[in-house]
């Protein structure tokens, strides 16, 4: 089966005085939006900018707006999209490198406030903690580990585009990773800045936003909650 | 508890209060007073109620319920939209804190002229 | 022409589990040290490391020993591996999990009393894969990035390495190019680090990242360095196959193989029973690759020409369970790999070969260092499933380790500004031309043409022919023209690719020509036998004109002997 389809793809700088190009690209039946992109850069205009790294779901380097939906564009096949037309901007909440790919800059500094690096109980022990079956860590959080940064949810999070100070909900989980990691050292500080009214969690709304956009499934909106109900009654989560 | 988690807390506990405090005042302002429903409403009546001590404490309480939801909810809604740096929001406490005092203030001293 | 300026004590290329780690290690080890690294993509966000499903093999269980996973590792690689190397990889691999988990936060998947969990890998005689889930790679590169994120390590993102800059043989930095805004950069570094992970993206159905091409090894080429081992390309037995799709290669890990799972001809055979009776399944990657070809070639592939992997025996629940990464990523293409068998192809995986080191990452070289994919050697003529990452965490940590101990007496030297200059000229070229080739197409062709005649199996008269074809695509490459400025231009980037892989192709086709024997991955139908006379390396040098010069050297066994050489001397003893 062959795929017919006119990709409308946001440029940035604008070519010619036009915001958007219009493609007729023709594809195969489990052609993702990623392969349309090449399809364009090789045959029509190889000056399109766009990111991609892995080209499997790993990277998280090539969210993009489709159809106005953040989403990979390697794992989204365009027949999945049922339309015709398929427009391609770059995320919102970003500043734009070129075209449909943006800077993460925002996502990071607000990962990097987070205070996303380990900070080790043990460092100089030879032996490899033991994490028994029914601790929180491992009940919790292994879907939640594989967040690939790609910044869907925080393009999605709509505190996000009316807040430039806000940790928005990846760096949140992150953080709510390492709190639950019982080999971690750094808790007390991490949940201040989590605490922040300013920019902290009690700023999310509880949209759910960023669980619909997260293309690994993360349940980001259930880590700022348990963060949330962490901070009111500090005992449940919060002692080793 | 921390310190933003006891802010979001009380936001919940007064909204709570709020209803049934509205409810309330509705209904005792509106519907309930006994010559309300005779059909004589008099100054008097009126000020005998507000000058019972415990229907003071309960409006004074319903005053600062008020103020806190209310003057917290702007400070929310200012949050949200992000516009304010570190030391704008000290300012705006300090700002809030002071309209939220001189206006529960003002309210209270209203029984004392009584 | 401007530039800009970085001065360096230590400057690395990479950002994959190599190149962090050697950040790392040099970070600790002399914090005020000035360390740059410069990644192709997003840092933590791209190369090889970060696709590693399957896992990392270390020696953690008191029932496995060092000895064990050394002779797993020599005997995976047909005894052409620099023992020293692969020892080396052995021994520091535990430590280096420790570090993983205590000193990053990594957390590897448990067993139910909260031990560590191992599972089995092709080609091991004992379960010691150490994962999470079937996304490792994941797991350890965003705690490596977090790290790296808070520590005072200068990153240059989306900047590519482009030459070396050297001076009476010596690297003293290098000129480097930011992909987004199209500036050049030169750096002037102390040491410098090769972590570019390798160019096996030459291949039509490949594996790694789409960003890599053999940057790294072309650079140390053009400087000066020495190769050994690079006729030797590991072919995956399992890339997905979805038609052109740019997800075609993209892997479905070795760990189901392990468990259990089945391949399939076209016809329905289970046609490992013909090659491999012993180990079926869980034969090395060479041997099931060049099984699956044979049978492909032979007309008994499947309708897209590939072989058909089945798992769907193991049960719903051990899927979802052990290998949920694997089940959605081939739900994405709209294949059920829980009930259906899942059509798969070979796809080029990784290079045994690369940079010639030593086991402090010491190239030929003064000043340059090589770790990870890059660097040649350790797994001699085929990797085993879970010791690629476990090699470039190793070695990246020892290239950081050991640059800090060379910068004790290391000079700085002023790289000249006119060889800078020169070198840009030579890249900003396709810029310039009003018309000339077409990068892209110029890369499909490299694609098919390694696919077709340096692939899993060779023969004297196609690579003869592939030699032929490399020079000529190596003309046509020089004639590029690429539109547009340069502030994040692909097509120039890929241009850069090209030329770069180019000269990867020739080394793997020279290589493999010279190599008169099928060992590992070097599979030559014309030579199909292994040969006791061959057990040695292939080392490439410069010739002195930009040429290759192709030489063997002896290997040093200096902890085992090969099994083949102590039957040829019993033959030997025998015979006389
Ligand atoms: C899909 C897949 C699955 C794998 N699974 C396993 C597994 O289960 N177990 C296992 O042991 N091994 C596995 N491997 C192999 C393993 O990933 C590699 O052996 C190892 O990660 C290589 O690490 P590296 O640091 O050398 O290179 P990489 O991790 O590939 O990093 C290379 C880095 O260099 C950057 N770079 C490239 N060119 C330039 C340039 N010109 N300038 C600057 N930077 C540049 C890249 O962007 C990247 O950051 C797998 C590989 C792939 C592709
Ligand atoms: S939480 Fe999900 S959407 Fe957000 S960055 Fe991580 S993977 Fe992307
Ligand atoms: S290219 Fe890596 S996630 Fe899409």
């Amino acid at each position: 089966m062959e795929l017919n389809i006119t990709l409308r793809v946001s440029r940035h700088p604008a070519r010619n005085g036009k915001a958007f190009d219009e493609f007729q690209v023709k594809l195969e039946e489990k052609m993702s939006v990623l392969d349309a992109l090449f399809r364009v850069q090789r045959e029509q205009d190889s000056s399109l900018g766009f990111r991609c790294s892995c080209r499997v779901g790993m990277c998280g380097t090539c969210a993009v707006y489709v159809n106005r939906i953040p989403r990979l564009a390697c794992s989204t096949l365009v027949k999945s999209l049922e339309s015709d037309v398929v427009t391609i901007e770059p995320l919102p909440h970003y500043p734009i490198v070129k075209d449909v790919a943006v800077s993460l800059e925002p996502f990071f500094e607000q990962w990097r406030r987070a205070k996303p690096a380990f900070r080790p109980r043990n460092p100089d022990s030879a032996e490899l903690a033991r994490i028994p079956k029914d601790s929180k860590y491992r009940l919790l959080t292994p879907t939640k580990r594989d967040c690939i940064t790609c910044g869907a949810c925080f393009a999605a999070c709509s505190i996000v585009g009316m807040n430039d100070h806000y940790l928005g909900p990846a760096a949140i989980n992150k953080a709510f990773l390492r709190i639950l990691d019982p080999r971690d050292a750094a808790r007390e500080e991490r949940v201040k800045i989590l605490d922040r009214s300013l920019d902290g969690v009690w700023r999310c709304h509880t949209q759910f936003n960023c669980t619909a956009a997260c293309p690994r499934n993360i349940d980001v909106t259930d880590s700022i909650v348990r963060i949330k109900r962490a901070l009111l009654w500090p005992g449940r989560l919060l002692k080793p | 508890m921390f310190r933003s988690a006891w802010e979001w807390y009380l936001q919940r506990v007064t909204g709570g209060l709020l209803i049934v405090l509205l409810a309330a005042h509705f209904w005792v302002e509106h519907f309930m007073t006994a010559q309300l429903r005779s059909g004589n409403l008099t100054y008097e009546a009126i000020l005998a109620r507000i000058s019972n001590p415990a229907w003071q404490a309960i409006d004074i309480a319903f005053l600062i319920i008020a103020l806190y939801h209310g003057l917290n909810g702007l400070r929310n809604i200012i949050l949200d939209y992000g516009r304010l740096e570190r030391r704008g929001v000290a300012v705006l406490n300090i700002a809030l804190v002071l309209v939220g005092a001189v206006w529960a203030w003002w309210g209270i001293m209203a029984f004392s002229r009584l | 022409m401007s530039f800009e300026h970085l001065d360096a004590d230590i400057l690395i290329f990479g950002a994959g589990g190599a190149g962090l780690l050697a950040a790392m290690h040099a970070h600790v080890e002399d914090p005020r040290l000035k360390i740059v690294v410069v990644v192709k993509g997003l840092l933590g966000q791209c190369g090889c490391t970060r696709m590693v499903q399957g896992g990392y093999n270390a020696v953690l269980n008191s029932a496995d020993s060092l000895e064990k996973h050394f002779h797993d590792t020599l005997k995976g690689g047909a005894y052409l591996n620099d023992q020293e190397l692969a020892w080396t990889l052995v021994e520091d691999a535990p430590r280096r999990i420790i570090e993983l988990e205590n000193q990053l936060g990594c957390l590897f998947d448990r067993n139910d009393d909260g031990t560590i969990h191992q599972k089995p890998f092709a080609g091991q005689s004992f379960d010691r894969t150490v994962h999470k889930g079937d996304l490792t790679g994941i797991e350890i590169m965003t705690n490596l990035r977090d790290y790296v994120l808070e520590e005072d390590i200068q990153v240059l993102e989306e900047t590519r390495g482009l030459d070396l800059l050297t001076r009476d043989g010596r690297v003293v930095g290098a000129l480097v190019l930011n992909i987004r805004s199209g500036q050049f950069i030169m750096v002037r570094s102390r040491a410098t680090l090769i972590a570019t992970g390798g160019g096996a993206a030459m291949y039509k159905i490949s594996s790694p990242s789409l960003e890599k091409s053999g940057d790294g090894m072309a650079m140390a080429w053009r400087a000066g360095a020495d190769f050994v081992d690079m006729e030797m390309v590991q072919f995956h037995p399992t890339g997905l196959l979805v038609g052109n799709s740019i997800a075609t290669g993209g892997l479905l890990e070795e760990g189901l193989r392990g468990a259990g799972a089945r391949l399939f001809n076209g016809r329905g055979e289970r046609f490992m029973s013909r090659y491999d009776p012993e180990r079926m399944e869980r034969a090395t990657r060479d041997v099931i690759s060049r099984s699956s070809y044979l049978e492909i070639m032979a007309g008994r592939g499947t309708e897209h020409g590939g072989v058909k992997i089945d798992a769907s025996h193991l049960g719903e629940e051990f899927l979802l369970k052990n290998f949920p990464g694997m089940v959605e990523r081939c739900a994405t293409y709209g294949f059920d790999l829980l009930h259906e068998p899942v059509e798969v192809s070979p796809s080029a995986h990784y290079q045994m070969g690369g940079i010639k080191i030593d086991v402090d990452c010491h190239s030929n070289l003064e000043g340059l260092f090589a770790a990870g994919e890059d660097a040649g050697g350790v797994h001699g003529a085929n990797r085993l499933g879970g010791n690629g990452v476990a090699d470039s965490i190793v070695y990246g940590a020892r290239a950081g380790d050991s640059m800090v101990r060379y910068l004790e007496g290391a000079r700085s030297e002023e790289p000249s500004e006119a060889q800078v200059r020169d070198l840009a000229e030579v890249w900003l070229r396709s810029l310039k031309f009003d018309r000339g080739e077409n990068a892209f197409a110029l890369r499909e062709q490299l694609d098919n043409l390694m696919w077709e005649k340096v692939g899993i199996v060779r023969n004297q008269q196609g690579l003869h022919a592939a030699l032929d074809e490399l020079s000529r695509l190596g003309e046509q490459t020089r004639l590029v023209k690429v539109s547009g400025d340069p502030a994040f231009n692909l097509e120039w980037n890929a241009a850069i690719n090209l030329a770069n892989l180019n000269i990867v192709a020739e080394m793997v086709a020279h290589s493999a020509l010279y190599r008169r024997e099928s060992r590992g991955a070097h599979y030559r139908s014309d030579l199909p036998q292994s040969d006791p006379q061959w057990l040695k390396k292939i080392l490439i040098t410069s010739d002195g004109n930009g040429g290759m010069k192709l030489v063997t050297e002896p290997i040093e066994f200096t902890r085992v002997t090969p099994p083949e050489l102590l039957h040829a001397r019993v033959g030997e003893r025998e015979g006389s």
